[in-house]
């Protein structure tokens, strides 16, 4: 069977993430119309599988590398935001308004970061298709 | 900054091999060879020497830094 190109793991990743940040919010936006939310996000989660999944090829010293630098830069970029939500959330007058939604925010920054990592590692490991002489 | 120059090209066309052959007798992904090709990337010892050694050649003959 001919293992699928590595990159479709973090396509997977990133339509994962999607898939639970998607999730939440439009269940948020339509509290009343959760089951057409649930069934739109199946027939994504259906896509994601049936084109994602399956026999991956291993990853090597390049992607290695490549996943380091994006787990380094989204370290960075989390940070960053943290950082910059935590004085934001000092100067603002309504205290109230932010506690009221730190859980969520600790959700999002979770996905995020996972999604963003991946999102990182596709930009760093994308060949043009010219490059190739394969195809 | 010395930028790396490969020969791998020229030993695929003479030993007539695509790049998803040499990637999969190296052990890598075709993106690797690809970059590779191209100067964009510098190998580890170990896969500078396995590509060599698929080829029949040297480290030196293959990889260059100009």
């Amino acid at each position: 069977m001919v293992k699928k190109n590595y990159r479709n793991r973090h396509f997977f990743i990133v339509g994962w993430v999607l898939y639970m940040i998607l999730g939440q919010i439009l269940s948020f936006i339509f509290p009343v119309h959760t089951k057409l939310v649930n069934f739109i996000l199946m027939v994504l989660w259906c896509f994601l599988l049936c084109r994602y999944s399956g026999p991956i090829e291993k990853g090597d010293e390049l992607t290695k590398e490549n996943i380091n630098k994006a787990t380094g830069i989204t370290f960075w970029i989390v940070m960053a935001f943290i950082i910059l939500s935590a004085v934001i959330g000092e100067n603002i007058e309504n205290h109230t308004a932010l506690k009221a939604f730190a859980s969520d925010v600790y959700f999002y920054i979770f996905f995020s970061a996972i999604g963003l990592r991946s999102i990182i590692f596709l930009v760093l490991d994308r060949t043009p298709s010219c490059e190739s002489e394969d195809e | 900054m010395a930028e790396l120059h490969t020969k791998i090209k020229e030993y695929r066309a003479k030993f007539d091999m695509s790049q998803s052959e040499l990637a999969e007798k190296a052990e890598v992904r075709r993106e690797t060879i690809i970059r590779l090709e191209k100067g964009q990337y510098n190998p580890s010892l170990k896969l500078a020497m396995d590509i060599a050694k698929i080829f029949g050649t040297t480290v030196e003959e293959l990889f260059s830094f100009e």
